[in-house]
Formats: C-alpha cells, structure tokens, sequence
C-alpha cells in the first residue's frame, strides 16, 4: 500500500509517495537523499538515526514515514546556518574533540539540540540524560558532554 | 533470532475514530495488529514476530491521547498519551507523582517521546516499569472488546486483555490524603535499560500503623506482580524494620522470577527483596 504524505524537512516541504512499511529514516536517506541521519543498528538501541519531529527527539528508524505526515522534521542538515556557518553545537564538537569516527555525532547533536531547545542551562546530568539514548562506541563520551556544555554557554551568550 | 533491517510488507491503515477501529477489526480479525508509538511494535516486526499484513495506526484515532482529571475522580489517560507528556503534565505531577515519575525516567528521551502509556501497558512485558506502578496505584484499564467496553483492574490485565482488544484508557482514583508513594527500580543501565526488577508501592498510614499498602512488582512474570501476601502482612501493624524486611522477603518469594541472558531467577530475587524494602521504606518515610 502507497501513501501520498508531505513532509516539512529542514524548511523545505517534500511531497512523496511512500510505501506502509518504510521507515522515516529509509525515506531521509533513500528517497531525500539526506545520508547525514544515520542508519547504525536500525532497533532503537543507538540513537545514530536521531531526528527532530515538531523539535522532539526521536529515532527515525523506529517511526513509520507515513506517520510523520505533516510534521516538521529537523535533520543534521539542516542546522548549519548561511554559508555553511556551523551551528554552535557542531563548532563546539569539532573544538572539544568530541568527534573521533564521527559516525554517532549526528544523533548526538541532534539530542543536545532537543535539549538546549528547551533548556539553556543544562546541567551534567540533564546533558548525560539526554544523551542516554545515544551510544558512542568510540567511547569520547567525557568530550561530548563539554561540548555540548560549552555550546550551551556560546548560544546562551548569543542570545 | 534474526533482525532484519526493513521492515516487512503490510498495509498501514489509520481510523480516525473508535468505530472505525472497530469496523477495521471486525474486517480483519487476526489479520491486524495495533501500532501506538511504535518503539516495540516495529522491533517486534523487524524481528518478523508478530507479523500480520495490516497495522492499523492509532495515532489519528480522535480523543485516545488525552489526559482528564476530576478533583474527586482522579486521572484518567489516554492509551495514545505519550510517556513524556505523562511525564510532564502538571496535573499528573500533582494528583499521581508515581505515575509522573516512572513515565519520566522509563526508557530514554526518544522513546518517551514517541512510545505511549497505552501501549507499554498493552505489551505486558514483565519488565515494563508503568505495570507495577499502575498496580500499587489499583489503575483501572478500559478496554474496547467485540461485545463492547469493560472496565477491568490493570492487575488482572495478563488474562482479561485478548487479541483484538484495545485499551481505550487508564483511570487511577484520587489516592487519600496523606498516602505515601515509592518506586525503586534495578536495570543495568539506569537511564536507559528495562527493569531487572522494579517495585512500586502505596501505603496509607495511621500515625506509626500500616492501615492499607499495595505492592506492584516488575521483572516478575505477570500473575505474581501483586504480591497480596507481602501487603497482608504490613497491613494493620506498626511500620518497623523488622516488618518492612519481611514484607520484602515474602514479596521477593511471591513474585515469580525468570533468568534472562545476564541473571539467574535466584539472583533476580535477591535484588528484587532489596528494592522492594527501599521502596516501602520511601513510601513509609522510615
């Protein structure tokens, strides 16, 4: 069964046709061509595939796409600003070292984005809450946690 | 067991009200399942169990996520509510902080934003954390059934809930001024693993006296999640220590433990005595 759903991607609306069983990670990356998401262990363990729908954390891998009908979605791809500007939280993973494969940061940024959407002033703890649903198996986790800290600190000042 | 990275084919379909659900059942029967949040749905599916060729998606299903309270009548939640709204919600932080808090630290933030209560419940997995609690609290769930709705205790769900039901909602009353409320949980990883084992508890005191205590457990099989044993001997008598360890031992010898890939049913016990002695502490402030 086909469905005719339109998605809102990083601002751009997206009208597809989209199979039952395809997921919302699949149509990100297979069919918007947006490979940035992740596609890690595809069960809702790792958090690689970490989107934001309506500025929600959530595993795209564990959502059907025609259930994001008429959402807003927020991918990696869609946080650098004009010019290819990096978002505070991608400066700041690159400046802490927070990165070492690279694999698992566009989950990762996407949770703390989610995070210091709502809270600008997260402590340690809300941060490794936060982050509990990602895994990094680089295992640079203490350089995440100050990276996002950090962001949170320059976006705080920035405002 | 194998895990396949897509899913299989299936037809999703989406009723926009109860008597859709119902119709869309009656036509096809065995042939449907449920999809809530989808966070164990789709795992299931991934792992090619519990296929059927529809999922009849509850998302649009008008007036299933919503929460009411009523200053006498307590609280009542949408299946279709989800865990981080419960979570979140003032009301519920008021009137059920149990509930508030077992919702609030269940799973991660990704799965507490799509995954619903309705559907933790409906899954009746031993090691669901929202099952023990709405045990302690005597929640109430309604569910909608060929021959109509009935109201049946969330305790006795394990035998009541059929294929083909859906839970519409879970009423908890209003608990008595001054009952006192505790929850422990065992997992591996704190914030992100399911229960080892868990246990929630609600007591009502009198003065120093134990005038009434239910005891949810987690991590056990379904049967014995109310161990009716434990609570009968707190009930009437003076909270001391010496009570409170051997309501948890008989708790911990009720409720049925199973070994899993990482622990023996001997040791489960073990910690489920331990947690079950926490959280009757922390209901009793002792």
């Amino acid at each position: 069964m086909k469905h005719d759903i339109k998605l809102k991607v990083n601002g751009d609306v997206y009208a597809l046709q989209v199979e039952s069983r395809r997921t919302l990670l699949e149509v990100l990356r297979e069919q918007l061509g947006l490979t940035g998401t992740k596609e890690m262990c595809n069960k809702g363990d790792c958090g690689g595939c970490t989107v934001l729908l309506d500025g929600r954390a959530v595993l795209s891998c564990m959502m059907l796409a025609v259930e994001a009908d008429g959402k807003e979605i927020l991918t990696i791809e869609g946080l650098a600003g004009k010019e290819y500007q990096l978002h505070p939280l991608q400066k700041a993973f690159v400046d802490h070292g927070a990165i070492q494969c690279g694999y698992c940061t566009p989950g990762f940024i996407m949770s703390a984005k989610a995070l210091l959407d709502r809270n600008m002033d997260p402590t340690p703890d809300e941060i490794k809450r936060a982050i509990s649903n990602n895994i990094c198996r680089c295992t640079g986790y203490v350089q995440i946690v100050e990276a996002i800290e950090a962001a949170a600190k320059e976006m705080r000042g920035a405002k | 067991m194998t895990y396949y990275r897509r899913l299989p084919p299936f037809d999703y379909l989406a009723p926009k009200s109860i008597g859709e659900v119902s119709f869309l059942l009656e036509q096809h029967k065995d042939d449907a399942r449920f999809l809530a949040g989808g966070t164990l749905v789709l795992h299931q599916m991934k792992e090619r169990v519990n296929v059927r060729s529809c999922v009849i998606g509850l998302k649009g299903v008008a007036g299933l996520d919503i929460i009411t309270f009523g200053k006498s009548t307590g609280v009542t939640i949408g299946s279709m509510a989800r865990l981080q709204d419960v979570a979140d919600s003032e009301e519920v932080k008021k009137k059920c902080p149990l509930l508030a808090t077992v919702c609030g630290m269940l799973g991660t933030p990704q799965i507490r934003n799509r995954g619903t209560l309705g559907g933790n419940v409906a899954m009746r997995f031993s090691t669901s954390e929202t099952l023990p609690a709405l045990i302690a609290l005597r929640a109430q769930a309604k569910l909608m059934a060929e021959g109509g709705e009935r109201t049946v205790l969330v305790e006795d769900l394990y035998k009541e809930m059929k294929g083909g039901n859906l839970l519409m909602d879970v009423h908890i009353s209003a608990l008595p001024p001054g009952a006192g409320v505790g929850f422990e949980k065992f997992a591996v990883r704190e914030r992100f693993d399911y229960a080892t084992v868990a246990a929630a508890v609600v007591v009502q005191m009198d003065g120093k006296t134990c005038r009434d205590i239910t005891i949810g457990l987690g991590g056990v099989t379904l049967p014995s999640m109310r161990p009716k044993a434990a609570e009968d001997i707190m009930k009437g008598m003076m909270v001391t220590r010496e009570v409170i360890q051997k309501v948890a031992e008989t708790a911990a010898e009720v409720g049925h433990t199973t070994p899993d890939v990482m622990f023996s049913a001997e040791y489960k016990k073990k910690v489920l005595r331990v947690v079950v002695e926490r959280a009757v502490k922390k209901a009793t402030a002792t």
